[in-house]
């Protein structure tokens, strides 16, 4: 794994202008996304509130400048999810390992998201965090429950606890499953970003055609509200 | 329930922010100021200029401004966007017919270059009436998800009975990096 980041690291240093990456976590409310990414900042955190909503943060990995979004998971604001397909490199989905009574709602939430046109294909990382608790699933029983075998995209389960025993350091496994979605979305990098720029413009086009819709009829709306 | 028990959970001892509510008249914001300090809400009438709530813990000062919504007055809002730490933007998530309106307003004040990179939180208010609009609905009517440049929550709330003010208030001062002044 470290002979491979070394690698890649003098693959950008020899093509000079480097490449920036973009990672989105999903997952249901409560599966660790947010500590997760706490993780990931180098800031562990005990007490992560619900996200009802977007955060994101850039972070370096070997080098490598990656900014990652976390999106609220409930189902009353995972319609926002699919907004922020189109401009991502890899995708990291974070599962309760240790609640069962929710994994195929997790199924649900995954497929909708995997099969959606601006996601599908791209690196995937399957968290089975939540590790540290008693009764958990493997990434075995993860991945043929999730049938990620299926999927047309390279693709990862990795077993890991964003929240130490001791409650602070998240396990390697998590870090070196990132490093492992950087690295595969840097091998395909050309492709993405050629697949990124174009679902990036058509949705930027749909959104400013909303926009100008709306403004038209607010007006409207405020015109008659005077008369 | 009230500021005061935040600033003392979030043990800071220096430093200042300062916050701003906006919205569209009548989302509910001068309800929400005077319910977080534990006023009585029962005789609130439009804003004409703004209030100011000043709290001090520790050494820690915080400064909530609200600020009428009403259309004539909505052009001096910009008096008030310097040095602001984080925004609350309220709205009445029952009034269907001005969700588009209130968003476009929003859409505006996240462009102002005084409020670039300003984290915002939307209190989507009057959940205690039953044609409230849910979280996925408010973000689509905002377009939220246009966002990227701070970070964004929506927090379900009724300033009436009070609910989910707390956790939307405890989102947004721990958004607030500290001792930036
Ligand atoms: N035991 C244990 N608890 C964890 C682990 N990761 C997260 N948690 C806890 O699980 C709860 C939910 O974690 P969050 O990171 O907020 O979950 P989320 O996926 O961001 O949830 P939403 O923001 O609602 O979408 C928190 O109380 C965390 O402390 C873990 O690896 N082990
Ligand atoms: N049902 C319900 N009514 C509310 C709630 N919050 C505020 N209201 C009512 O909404 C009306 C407007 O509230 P205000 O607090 O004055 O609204 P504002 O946003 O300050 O309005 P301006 O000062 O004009 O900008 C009042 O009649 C409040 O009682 C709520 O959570 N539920
Ligand atoms: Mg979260
Ligand atoms: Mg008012």
């Amino acid at each position: 794994m470290f002979g491979l980041m070394r690698n890649l690291y003098q693959h950008f240093k020899k093509k000079g202008a480097p490449r920036s990456f973009t990672l989105v976590f999903l997952g249901l409310d409560k599966a660790g996304k947010t500590t997760c990414m706490a993780a990931l900042k180098g800031e562990p955190t005990e007490d992560a509130s619900q996200t009802w909503g977007f955060n994101s943060e850039k972070v370096e990995l070997s080098n490598v400048s990656v900014e990652v979004y976390d999106l609220g998971g409930g189902s009353s604001i995972r319609r926002i999810w699919e907004n922020y397909y189109a401009e991502v490199h890899g995708i990291i989905f974070v599962v309760d390992a240790s609640d069962e009574a929710r994994l195929s709602e997790a199924k649900t939430a995954f497929q909708e998201a995997t099969s959606h046109a601006y996601a599908r294909g791209k690196p995937l990382l399957v968290c089975a965090n939540k590790q540290d608790l008693t009764n958990t699933m493997t990434a075995n029983d993860l991945t043929d429950y999730l049938e990620l075998d299926a999927l047309k995209c390279n693709h990862l389960c990795v077993e890991c606890s964003a929240k130490g025993k001791e409650g602070s350091t998240p396990s390697e496994s998590f870090m070196e499953g990132v490093r492992w979605l950087v690295h595969t979305a840097n091998v395909q990098y050309t492709s993405l970003e050629e697949r990124i720029k174009t679902d990036v413009r058509i949705e930027k086009e749909k959104q400013e055609k909303k926009m100008a819709e709306r403004r038209e009829r607010v007006e409207k709306m405020k015109a008659l509200r005077q008369e | 329930m009230g500021l005061l028990s935040l600033l003392r959970k979030l043990k800071r001892t220096e430093g200042e922010a300062r916050i701003l509510v906006l919205g569209l008249d009548n989302a509910g914001k001068t309800t929400v100021l005077k319910k977080l300090s534990d006023d009585d809400i029962s005789t609130i009438t439009p804003t004409q200029g703004f209030n100011i709530k000043s709290l001090n813990h520790d050494g820690f000062k915080l400064n909530v401004w609200d600020i009428g919504g009403q259309k004539a007055i909505r052009p001096y809002w910009r008096n008030y966007f310097e040095q602001t730490d984080a925004m609350v933007y309220v709205i009445d998530s029952a009034d269907r017919k001005r969700i588009e309106e209130t968003g476009l307003e929003l859409a505006d004040l996240l462009e102002e270059d005084k409020l670039s990179g300003v984290p915002v939180i939307v209190l989507a208010n009057k959940q205690d009436l039953v044609t409230a609009l849910s979280p996925n609905e408010v973000a689509d009517g905002l377009n939220l998800y246009s966002i990227r440049d701070r970070p964004w929550q929506i927090q379900a709330c009724s300033a009436k009975t009070g609910e989910g003010l707390q956790d939307g208030m405890e989102w947004l001062v721990k958004q607030v990096r500290p001792s930036k002044k």
